[in-house]
């Protein structure tokens, strides 16, 4: 028992570590720390489990405060920023926190069910899930009104860029979404800051959860860690522009939704044994039986519990900080900051990446239209995928 | 910021990676890159020249475009050996690939231009 508590707080000190430094995704970490350190069943599960919920949560920091995306943080970025810059940054992180551990009690309740769920929805699913993006990404374009074909335009643009990033041999794709995103979503908003303006400090925070926002999030995980080739960030672009209202709606179902679908690829590795991420795969050797399950869910809460305290400390200082510097001047240290750590991270190619990334994620703001439409990054790719092109496009770009 | 220093600042930044990578390319930091590179400009030339480069800025940006592939058509390497004529060789060549794309759109623009206001 002692054992499974060391390798659960080494586990979320792992996370923590990895979710607050951009850049950093637990993915690269799992193989490295397995490789130089032999674990038995138990401690593995708790060990990946702690660092994979500690990471997610931790995540939320750079995101919200930094403005640095995450694939699986991408959408939630632009409401997170909107909030901070009203002053309500604390809220924002008290939010997506508490929706996550929301989530995760409420996966642990409906796990039966989930269980019987999966199967049937996973053998289906390769069928319709092209109609279903093209269906959904024309109905976003749609809502730009007389800005349709503007919106097509630039996400075709951020498409076809996505098809050169993600698919050179530059660079490979995991190594590229970072400078990509960075710049996309990142520094694109950074460059709009103004001059005297401030970040105030709301103080005390009163949250309110929002149940049918934490529920859509967690549908939307599941989908996400179901569907095959598409990921959280493609499906929080389809879902999020239907389904949500505001800010703090968006924020809550995109916490959920990240938990969801880290406990879904899990949940499928153990029902059919697909890998559907990097903790997926780092679990695959492992034979996955209902008691390994139970101790996954207990490390998860664990770790989210010890782990919402440590951000939600780190978030009250760091706002108390951010709230005395102009935001503009806050800005350029920040756009610095990224940049060295994309050139450290990913070397000139990244540089390279993510000065053309920006231009390309000032283009909505130059042309009126919803930021998100540059998701077409990540989506384009995907639609290009299920066509069946994919490989003619490595081709071309060899 | 409006389209017209979105534009300034789009041409500057292709224009500079374009020179910054022949640099690197001819100093061999960066090698054996086959075709991307010159992809990835000539997409953020097209980029550029559809949402920037406004009508009274056409002419000037075509001209400025004749004489850069005016030089870039030069046999830099009667004149430079080495290190030198590689740099040189591959910042030309990047800048062409950044720069025409944009002329291709600019010019069509022009066409499009002349033809209605006919």
């Amino acid at each position: 028992m002692l054992d499974l508590l060391f390798f659960s707080f080494f586990g979320i000190v792992i996370g923590l570590f990895a979710g607050l430094l951009p850049g950093l995704h637990p993915n690269q970490l799992y193989f490295f720390v397995f490789s130089i350190i032999v674990l038995n069943p138990n401690q593995f599960i708790v060990f990946a489990a702690s660092m994979a919920i500690a990471n997610i949560i931790s995540n939320y920091i750079p995101s919200l405060f930094l403005s640095v995306p995450d694939p699986n943080t991408v959408t939630s970025i632009l409401p997170g920023h909107r909030m901070v810059l009203k002053g309500f940054g604390k809220k924002a992180l008290a939010i997506s926190i508490f929706s996550a551990i929301s989530a995760l009690i409420i996966l642990l309740i409906a796990l039966p069910a989930i269980l019987v769920i999966v199967p049937s929805i996973h053998k289906f699913s390769e069928s319709f899930i092209l109609v279903l993006i093209i269906t959904f990404v024309f109905g976003f374009l749609l809502t730009e009104g007389k800005n349709f074909f503007i919106a097509l335009f630039i996400f075709l643009i951020s498409g076809v860029w996505g098809l050169l990033a993600l698919n050179s041999n530059l660079i490979s794709s995991e190594k590229a979404i970072f400078p990509a995103l960075t710049g996309l979503f990142g520094i694109s908003s950074l460059l709009f800051a103004e001059r005297g303006m401030k970040i105030s400090n709301e103080g005390d925070v009163d949250i309110k959860p929002n149940i049918a926002a934490i529920i859509i999030g967690i549908i939307s995980g599941i989908a996400a860690g179901i569907l095959p080739g598409i990921g959280e960030s493609q499906i929080s672009f389809m879902i999020l522009h239907f389904f949500t209202k505001n800010d703090e709606y968006i924020l809550s179902s995109m916490a959920s939704m990240n938990i969801a679908n880290t406990i879904l690829s899990v949940i499928v590795l153990m029902l059919t044994g697909k890998v559907r991420s990097g903790l997926g795969a780092a679990l695959s050797n492992l034979y996955l039986d209902k008691n390994l399950i139970l101790l996954f869910f207990g490390a998860c809460l664990f770790s989210a519990g010890l782990t919402a305290v440590v951000c939600l400390l780190l978030g009250n200082i760091i706002i108390s900080k951010i709230s005395s510097m102009d935001y503009q001047r806050l800005s350029r240290y920040i756009i610095l900051l990224l940049s060295i750590l994309v050139f450290a991270l990913t070397g000139f190619v990244g540089l390279f990446i993510l000065i053309i990334s920006t231009f390309i994620g000032i283009l909505p703001v130059l042309f009126k239209i919803k930021r998100s439409v540059n998701m077409g990054f990540l989506t384009f790719p995907v639609i290009i995928y299920f066509i069946g092109y994919t490989h003619l496009i490595s081709r071309l770009l060899v | 910021m409006g389209s017209e220093r979105y534009g300034e600042w789009a041409f500057l930044a292709g224009s500079l990676l374009a020179l910054v990578l022949g640099l690197l390319e001819g100093l061999g930091i960066i090698g054996g890159l086959g075709q991307i590179i010159p992809l990835m400009l000539v997409f953020f030339g097209l980029v550029v020249g559809l949402t920037t480069v406004t009508s009274k800025e056409i002419d000037s940006f075509l001209l400025a475009t004749i004489a850069l592939l005016a030089v870039s058509g030069i046999r830099i390497d009667r004149f430079l050996a080495g290190i030198l004529a590689n740099i040189f060789v591959y910042s030309l060549n990047n800048l062409t690939y950044f720069v025409a794309p944009a002329a291709l759109v600019v010019a069509l623009k022009s066409i499009y231009k002349i033809a209605s206001s006919r």
